[in-house]
């Protein structure tokens, strides 16, 4: 890996993510252009004006019409080109992307998180299409989506805050007990991907990590099928073959 | 209370001079003892926190065995989140404000402004020995059984709640917050009455030097948030001690829940504020020294203090950019964003002014100089970061990794301790009546702005790449191996950073003692303070100056008694 | 600004910034309950009942009238010693009493359900009543430092002390006011 992938983020693997890195980088050429004016008087000014080289100094308060004038300029200036751009850029990002979550109705993946001390939960409709019913898919630590179609997320936690971090989709969103919040993204590449926590939420925290399998549509019907089947089946209570629980007995 | 407005006798006796002394010159002292030693155990717990990062699974040279001895040496999970938790604390509240704010404001206001002491010296005193109080309940919370606090410097619930962090340590971190808070708005209420009644008979608001600015602003924003701070660390007591339900929520909150939202939402109304608190007396101070060691005016003096006034106004609208992740609704979310630019407007005018200061100058490149000049670079970076974080969009990646991390270090503890070891080096002949060492102040500024830029550029390498914080051991995943490399350079910075000290260090103490005799003004400045002898008498003036002039008087080619500045007590030379 | 007549100024600038924090510190538990009331769809939330208006009403009664004998006390200690010497007790007894109410108010409370682990409906009215009672305290305990009036009418300082612990006491009792309003009344 040469040095420069050692320190870039991670692959873009959704259809937005490369909106965040294109601001980033939009934002550093403003920041290297002030921040080089800076250098230039901070060390130019050093050189040019050092005691041995400039004896009579510039007796001016800074405070004539013109100076002051000067000042304030460079004030608004900084302000309309660098900071009301990138407001500008990022608001619409935001606006057409970000925040524009899929329509109800539209045919997207659909995943329920739940966040705890130190585990991801994900959970899917079941081979019903409802949430919350007995044949629900329950997975911890393996997310599993579909390329090229809308995943959003609901997400909540159990106990402390946590957060939801995709790196490879550049956004997080923060899992909050006693709140739902919500999340989108279309992945555009298949793979296995880091999932991380990102609120400190305990000794563990560090470990809470989980991986995100992006499948091909038929990879993950496959999967998907597979899952649900075993899902109701799992909670099944009367077939034997493979229902295992029992009451538990004390009276 | 004529006692310390008129000519009183000095203390006699060791605990009155010494412990419970009046003097603002001495509890300035106190606040600075008080603060360099927090300073080292902070920075301690620093060198923990990235030997962990750095070398994961070894131990920690020398001290790891005797700190941690069931695991060998190696720091264990938990007691690493308690690190860096108290790593923010005690930088925050236990090194930076005592003295910045403690010490410098203590020992200079009224000496710069002409007053014999401070409005209420005998307030002043309480001040100092709650803060000690505080200080202690914060260090006896590492000894209670589960340990100190463990949720962050932040501690959002609702991990600090008795759901996530049980025992008594986070309890005590409660209440040593709300102790320290209590000492700083007694010391707020200090400096803010003693600049506005005890000024010398002729100046103004705009004859005080831009370093008393800074540290006036910095107590009204104590004075009027601290209590914020103090109101949510009540709750969270009240939900930890008394069962109280305001920020339970979720699963554990068995009935009507409360929202831990809500707590962050009272913490950053405060916090955001409270990073200004921490930068304002070192921009008040580096505009003072750019202009004193470039021997000419500061460049538009009232527009630097008027941008300070308006960044402090400013400061107490933009809090919810610590929140983007939670969801407020997007319009809550796009004022925020909008707002948090506004304040580059006043930054830029603070950095204009800078280098318009500088521009045709005469540079004397003495040690407080130096240090000037690395504030305006390290800030210079450090806020341009900010841009990013307040972009709501690149804030939903860059939020809880390290270029977070690597922003506040930039602003808060890189300009903030630059702009200390300045206004340490300016005014210990002052304070000691002797001169620090200049080679060794020299070898100090560049081996710490080595370190320090490859530390806190570094984080924000790893940030970007996608680091995120408070990570025991980030390798765990896999996306993060690659930053090993990068993780171990920024940990040799610190290393570096933190020997770079030693020079300071041994400077200091052996300049207490064996220091060259300092003249009552070395640096050849204007300002009331140098007009009396190093250290001043203890009633500071023999006669209560009048002003006359500015603090910033250099230059003029009118003068002609072969000096090239005024003392503030001289009539302006036309 | 001549430094050596400045006794006077800096006490008033002195009480106005320690006022600045304090209504920042009920401002800041202000917000906290308004926060948590307009996130339920209901307040009191479904199952609670509204506190009985007994001792809220007591309290209240207490502190306004101890607010007015504080203000005849100030109006009349430089003047008539035994009369000042009536609003003064007058004032700390009525102090007393009502930090006796807010107890009663929170027994009460605990006994009928409303203890401050049922949810912030009964936390928010009893935790911010226990901060304001705190203070209250202070307060009496104030009042109690004016006791050598008679003595020490014509100090200056201690003119401003009366000055002081009425402003402070009287700020209480808006406090109180416009708590009973928002958190017992509507």
């Amino acid at each position: 890996m040469s040095w420069l992938e050692t320190i870039s983020p991670p692959d873009i693997i959704s259809t937005n993510g490369h909106l965040i890195d294109s601001l980033f980088l939009y934002t550093s050429i403003m920041a290297c252009l002030f921040f080089f004016c800076v250098c230039f008087g901070l060390f130019g000014f050093s050189w040019r004006y050092s005691e041995k080289r400039n004896k009579v100094v510039d007796y001016t308060y800074g405070n004539r019409k013109n100076q002051l004038k000067a000042t304030l300029v460079i004030g608004l200036l900084v302000f309309v080109l660098i900071d009301l751009t990138i407001t500008w850029r990022s608001n619409n990002d935001m606006i057409q992307e970000f925040w524009n979550f899929p329509q109800p109705g539209e045919d997207i993946t659909k995943v329920e998180v739940l966040a705890q001390q130190w585990m991801w939960n994900f959970r899917y409709a079941g081979a019903d299409g409802e949430f919350n019913t007995g044949d629900d898919v329950l997975t911890n630590h393996d997310l599993h989506i579909p390329v090229g179609k809308k995943v959003e997320f609901r997400i909540t936690s159990k106990d402390v805050i946590h957060s939801l971090f995709f790196p490879n989709a550049r956004i997080k969103v923060d899992a909050m007990p006693g709140r739902i919040s919500r999340m989108w993204f279309e992945p555009t590449k298949t793979g296995i991907y880091d999932i991380a926590c990102a609120e400190m939420c305990g000794t563990n925290h560090y470990k809470m990590q989980a991986k995100l399998y992006v499948h091909t549509q038929e990879e993950f019907d496959e999967w998907l099928s597979e899952a649900q089947h075993l899902a109701k089946i799992g909670n099944d209570t009367e077939n034997l073959d493979n229902f295992w629980g029992w009451k538990w007995g004390d009276k | 209370m004529t006692y310390a407005h008129g000519k009183h006798a000095a203390p006699t006796t060791f605990l009155s001079k010494y412990v419970f002394s009046y003097d603002h010159k001495v509890i300035g002292k106190q606040f600075l003892w008080y603060g360099i030693f927090f300073l080292g155990v902070g920075g301690m717990m620093a060198l923990l926190i990235r030997w962990t990062l750095a070398f994961p699974g070894e131990a920690f040279p020398v001290l790891g065995p005797l700190l941690f001895p069931h695991t060998n040496g190696i720091v264990p999970p938990d007691t690493y989140s308690m690190l860096f938790t108290l790593h923010g604390t005690i930088m925050i509240f236990f090194a930076i404000t005592p003295i910045l704010i403690g010490a410098f404001g203590n020992f200079c206001i009224p000496l710069m402004i002409g007053a014999r002491d401070m409005a209420f010296p005998l307030f002043n005193m309480l001040s100092f020995h709650i803060a000690v109080l505080s200080g202690a309940i914060l260090l006896g919370s590492l000894f209670t059984p589960l340990g100190g606090a463990a949720g962050g410097w932040t501690s959002y619930p609702t991990l600090s709640t008795l759901v996530g962090s049980p025992g008594a340590g986070q309890t005590l971190w409660c209440l040593s917050i709300f102790v320290l808070g209590v000492s700083s708005t007694m010391g707020a209420v200090n400096y803010i009455t003693t600049v506005i009644c005890f000024r010398a008979p002729g100046m103004g608001y705009f004859d005080m030097p831009l370093t008393i600015w800074g540290l006036w602003l910095t107590a009204i924003l104590n004075a009027i948030f601290l209590p914020v701070l103090g109101a949510g660390v009540i709750l969270l007591t009240f939900d930890r001690v008394f069962g109280t339900t305001f920020f339970l929520a979720g699963a554990a909150a068995t009935s009507g829940s409360g929202d831990p939202i809500l707590f962050q939402h009272v913490f950053w109304i405060f916090g955001h504020p409270e990073v200004y608190i921490l930068i304002l007396p070192a921009w008040g101070m580096v505009s003072d020294f750019l202009s004193f060691f470039a021997r000419k005016p500061a460049f538009g003096a009232k527009a630097t203090a008027l941008s300070m006034t308006t960044i402090t106004i400013l400061s107490t609208l933009v809090y919810g950019h610590h929140m983007f992740t939670t969801q407020m609704s997007p319009l809550l979310t796009q004022t925020f964003m909008t707002l948090t630019m506004t304040i580059s407007i006043p930054s830029a005018i603070l950095f204009a002014n800078w280098l318009g200061t500088l521009y045709k100058g005469s540079i004397r490149f003495h040690s407080p100089m130096l240090f000037s000049m690395g504030v305006v670079f390290v800030f210079g970076l450090g806020g341009l970061t900010g841009l990013y974080l307040g972009t709501v969009s690149t804030d939903l990646y860059l939020h809880d990794t390290y270029f977070v991390v690597g922003h506040f270090h930039y602003t808060m503890a890189a300009s903030v301790l630059l702009g200390g070891y300045a206004g340490t080096y300016y005014w210990f002949p002052k304070m000691f009546g002797r001169m620090m060492d200049e080679t060794l102040a020299k070898i100090h500024f560049w081996i710490t702005m080595i370190g320090l830029n490859g530390v806190f550029m570094g984080m924000m390498v790893v940030g970007f790449a996608g680091m995120h914080r408070r990570l025991y051991n980030p390798f765990v995943y896999e996306y993060l191996e690659r930053l090993i490399p990068m993780n171990k350079f920024i940990t040799y910075s610190a290393l570096l950073m933190g020997v770079g000290q030693l020079p300071f260090v041994w400077n200091f103490v052996y300049s207490l003692y064996k220091g060259k005799k300092a003249t009552a003004n070395p640096w050849e400045v204007g300002t009331l303070e140098w007009t009396i002898p190093s250290p001043p008498i203890h009633y500071n003036f023999e006669e209560i100056p009048t002003v006359k002039c500015g603090p910033h008087e250099f230059g003029n080619p009118k003068l002609t008694n072969g000096r090239d500045f005024q003392y503030q007590t001289e009539e302006l030379v036309k | 600004m001549n430094p050596n007549q400045t006794m006077k100024h800096p006490k008033e600038i002195a009480f106005t910034i320690l006022m600045v924090s304090w209504v920042m510190l009920f401002a800041a538990l202000f917000l906290s309950y308004a926060l948590l009331r307009f996130k339920e769809p209901q307040w009191p939330p479904m199952g609670f009942e509204t506190v009985s208006l007994f001792w809220p009403t007591i309290s209240t009664a207490q502190v306004v009238l101890s607010s007015y004998t504080l203000y005849l006390f100030s109006q009349n200690f430089k003047t008539n010693v035994e009369k000042a010497k009536k609003y003064l007790y007058s004032t700390i007894f009525l102090g007393v009493g009502f930090l006796v109410s807010q107890k009663m108010l929170w027994n009460e409370m605990n006994s009928t359900g409303l203890d401050v682990g049922s949810g912030t409906f009964a936390s928010i009215i009893q935790a911010f009543s226990w901060v304001h009672a705190a203070h209250i305290l202070m307060g009496v305990i104030g009042q109690m430092w004016l006791f050598s009036f008679a003595k020490k009418a014509d100090d200056v300082d201690f003119n401003f002390r009366v000055l002081h612990v009425s402003k402070f006491w009287h700020f209480l009792d808006i406090v109180w006011l416009l708590m009973f309003v928002t958190m017992f009344l509507i």
